[in-house]
């Protein structure tokens, strides 16, 4: 079977600062990778470049996903091809009403894939049964886009996006930090149904329990731009045990 | 071009005036309008169109209009293509009643109702304001040395309406008085007049447009006199053609406790000013807010003028404007605070959005302040669109020329969200949708700024 991405000796740095320093990492499809790691070693940074970011400068390396050459696609063609990241810090963006935004999307990605564009009528059918899975209230969604949201709204709008764009690969970059116990299950549990035999995820977290919720085939640890360990599940939990501490310095 | 040869001796564009007989012009019968237009032509005369060397029109070159030569309306209304005109302006107000001039003349047939149609409120011709001296009277807000161009506008004044509400009639439904220029080189001067008794009500919306290419100028003043308690929504579209030009000098007397609601939509013109002037009276409310959205070489400019005279009164401004191409933005706002003015509020907000490097925003916020406790408040913004929240849109799959189109609309919406009457807010929303269409060609659903939600 072939891979749905493979990353191959990423380096990308920012103004002057070299930030990720070499990153392998090849994704099958139906396979949820977690990456793990201190705060500042670069785990943002690699969802950011794989959504397309302006303002980092790659220095080596390639991505491909699909087959595709990923680096070389404007952020909207990414997406149109089944990549979703959800964010760390969803912006806040005032004026643009939730729903219309999120029918805007689906609509783009439609019609990049040559599908029909949704009526409003079977959206707004489709827009209440998908938030009302995440516990998302329909006040929300007329409200300008994470604008006033909360930390834990926010991430839950971000779930709602992922879940109505459907998308092939999703990049899920700190989606439980923010979130109460009882959002934390929601969430999980919409992670969860979307899980298939397709569709490839790559979860960042920094902690352990989102993990017993979306249990991963895979666990890296990303220290100082570099992945220094993988392993299976378990890594997780020594690693919730026993911190970055040698692994860290094992990157420097 | 005006055949006076020693063109140089007199003040700059005063040939506008030239071979005019006002004897001709409406109201002829009355020896007071008589006076008052001399007097204005004469104000004009002397003064010539402002200079960039005067403070308030440093931004804003009247050179190009003052080469320009124009013809008065003639009486008879041209022919009118009706769905390019439906295009531009009418996208009418729920339920309002529609008075339409076209050419200056008022048009029946484009219009929704007779004069007498709302209950409530006395609506008359100019003509008929003019020839009677009944109710407001021009020059009673807007005087002769307010400016040259509205003592030009009142020595040439024609078409437009008298609209009075007496004391303690409150009108629900809305007038929407529509002017067309159809006619090239044609200059219009219209006029109205707004009177409202005590605590009485009204909506009023005027749209302006013109339908050919070739240069027009539309130079309207507008009175308005509020009674006290009194509640007036006013509102205005400028949809001028490409080449046209439009100036409009406004004044307002808000009366103690009164309420005035102002919003202008620019979108028109290759320059355009709207000059406000509003005296607010003990304990009312003021709100003069607008959005343009300009392109090419447009110029759109507002000046306003708020007087605090008296205590307690709240006034509160946010101007919104989308400036791409090589278009220029202008906004002089003054706030003024009397000695006596004691515990006023105002607030005055300009933001600009840039969509190109060539374009171009002047704001410039005044405040004179006499009286020691007031809060008063004012800032400009001006800048491109948030490379954040244009990431965040195409990370979603929303192609970058949509992400622009749906984040200027949203610019503008939030300015919207201003004005107090629903019908007004949609048919003006119409506009702006249009204009995204016209000017930033992108495939967003017709209906993309509505909900898709119930
Ligand atoms: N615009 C920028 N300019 C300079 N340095 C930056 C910039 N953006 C990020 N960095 C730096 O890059 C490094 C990696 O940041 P990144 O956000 O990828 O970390 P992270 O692993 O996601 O951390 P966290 O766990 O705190 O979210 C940090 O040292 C950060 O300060
Ligand atoms: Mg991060």
């Amino acid at each position: 079977m072939t891979n749905l991405i493979e990353i191959k000796g990423l380096c990308a740095r920012i103004e002057d600062k070299e930030i990720l320093k070499g990153i392998d990492l090849t994704i099958a499809p139906g396979e949820v990778h977690a990456i793990m790691g201190p705060n500042g070693a670069g785990k943002s940074t690699l969802s950011n470049v794989l959504a397309g970011r302006d303002g980092y400068e790659i220095t080596a390396g390639s991505v491909t996903f699909k087959g595709q050459n990923l680096l070389e696609m404007e952020p909207e063609e990414r997406a149109a091809a089944g990549l979703f990241m959800a964010f760390q810090y969803p912006v806040e963006i005032p004026g643009v009403v939730t729903s219309t935004f999120l029918r805007t999307a689906l609509n783009a990605i439609r019609k990049a894939r040559g599908e029909d564009e949704i009526d409003g009528i079977a959206f707004a059918k489709l827009l209440r049964a998908k938030a009302g899975e995440l516990g998302i209230p329909t006040d929300m969604l007329k409200r300008a886009l994470n604008t006033g949201f909360s930390g834990g709204e926010k991430k839950r709008a971000e779930m709602l996006q992922m879940t109505l764009l459907e998308p092939a690969f999703c990049v899920l970059d700190e989606t439980d930090s923010g979130l109460d116990i009882d959002a934390l299950r929601v969430v999980a549990e919409g992670v969860n149904r979307l899980r298939s035999a397709e569709r490839s995820m790559l979860v960042i977290t920094h902690y352990q329990r989102l993990l017993d919720y979306i249990v991963p085939d895979h666990v890296h640890v990303l220290a100082a731009g570099r992945i220094v360990r993988s392993g299976g599940k378990e890594l997780a939990m020594e690693l919730e045990e026993k911190g970055y501490g040698d692994l860290a310095g094992a990157a420097a | 071009m005006s055949a006076v040869t020693k063109s140089e001796t007199r003040p700059a564009g005063t040939a506008l005036a030239d071979g005019f007989e006002l004897s001709r012009l409406p109201g002829a019968g009355n020896a007071a309008v008589g006076a008052l237009r001399t007097a204005a032509r004469d104000a004009f005369l002397a003064a010539g169109l402002p200079g960039r060397r005067d403070e308030a029109w440093r931004y804003t070159s009247l050179s190009g209009l003052g080469r320009e030569s124009f013809a008065l309306p003639d009486g008879k209304a041209g022919t009118l293509d009706v769905a390019a005109l439906e295009a531009r302006v009418l996208d009418d107000v729920e339920d309002a009643l529609r008075l339409a001039f076209v050419d200056g003349v008022f048009s029946p047939a484009l219009s929704t109702g007779a004069l007498d149609a709302v209950e409530g409120v006395s609506i008359r011709l100019l003509d008929t304001v003019l020839a009677d001296g009944n109710g407001l009277q021009p020059g009673e807000i807007v005087t002769v040395e307010e400016s040259p161009l509205a003592a030009l506008s009142t020595a040439l004044m024609s078409g437009g309406l008298g609209l009075a509400v007496p004391a303690g009639v409150a009108v629900e439904r809305p007038v929407h008085v529509v002017f067309v220029t159809t006619k090239p080189g044609l200059m219009t001067s219209p006029r109205l007049l707004i009177e409202l008794g005590d605590d009485a009500k009204l909506t009023v919306m005027e749209s302006y447009t013109s339908l050919t290419d070739a240069a027009v100028f539309t130079n309207a003043v507008v009175e308005v006199s509020l009674g006290a308690g009194a509640e007036l929504g006013h509102y205005k579209l400028q949809n001028e053609s490409p080449a046209g030009y439009h100036i409009s000098t406004q004044g307002v007397v808000v009366g103690d406790n009164a309420s005035y609601d102002n919003f202008i939509l620019t979108l028109g013109a290759t320059l355009s000013r709207n000059q406000i002037r509003a005296e607010l009276g003990t304990a009312s409310l003021c709100h003069l807010n607008g959005g343009y959205m300009i392109h090419d070489r447009q110029l759109a400019d507002t000046s306003s003028f708020i007087h605090h005279a008296q205590p307690d009164a709240n006034s509160h401004q946010v101007y919104k404007g989308v400036i791409d191409g090589q278009a220029h933005g202008v906004f002089a706002g003054k706030i003024r605070v009397a000695p006596d003015a004691q515990r006023t509020d105002g607030y005055q907000l300009n933001r600009a959005l840039l969509l190109s490097d060539t374009a171009e925003i002047n704001a410039k916020p005044e405040l004179e302040i006499f009286a020691d406790d007031v809060k008063c408040s004012h800032g400009a913004t001006a800048g491109s669109l948030d490379e954040d929240w244009l990431f965040y849109l195409r990370s979603r799959g929303i192609p970058l020329a949509e992400a622009q189109a749906l984040l200027v609309g949203a610019f503008i919406e939030e300015a919207l969200e201003t004005v107090n009457h629903e019908g007004v807010r949609a048919a003006l929303s119409t506009h702006v949708a249009a204009w995204r269409g016209r000017n930033m060609p992108s495939s967003l659903p017709a209906d993309a700024g509505a909900e898709a939600i119930e």
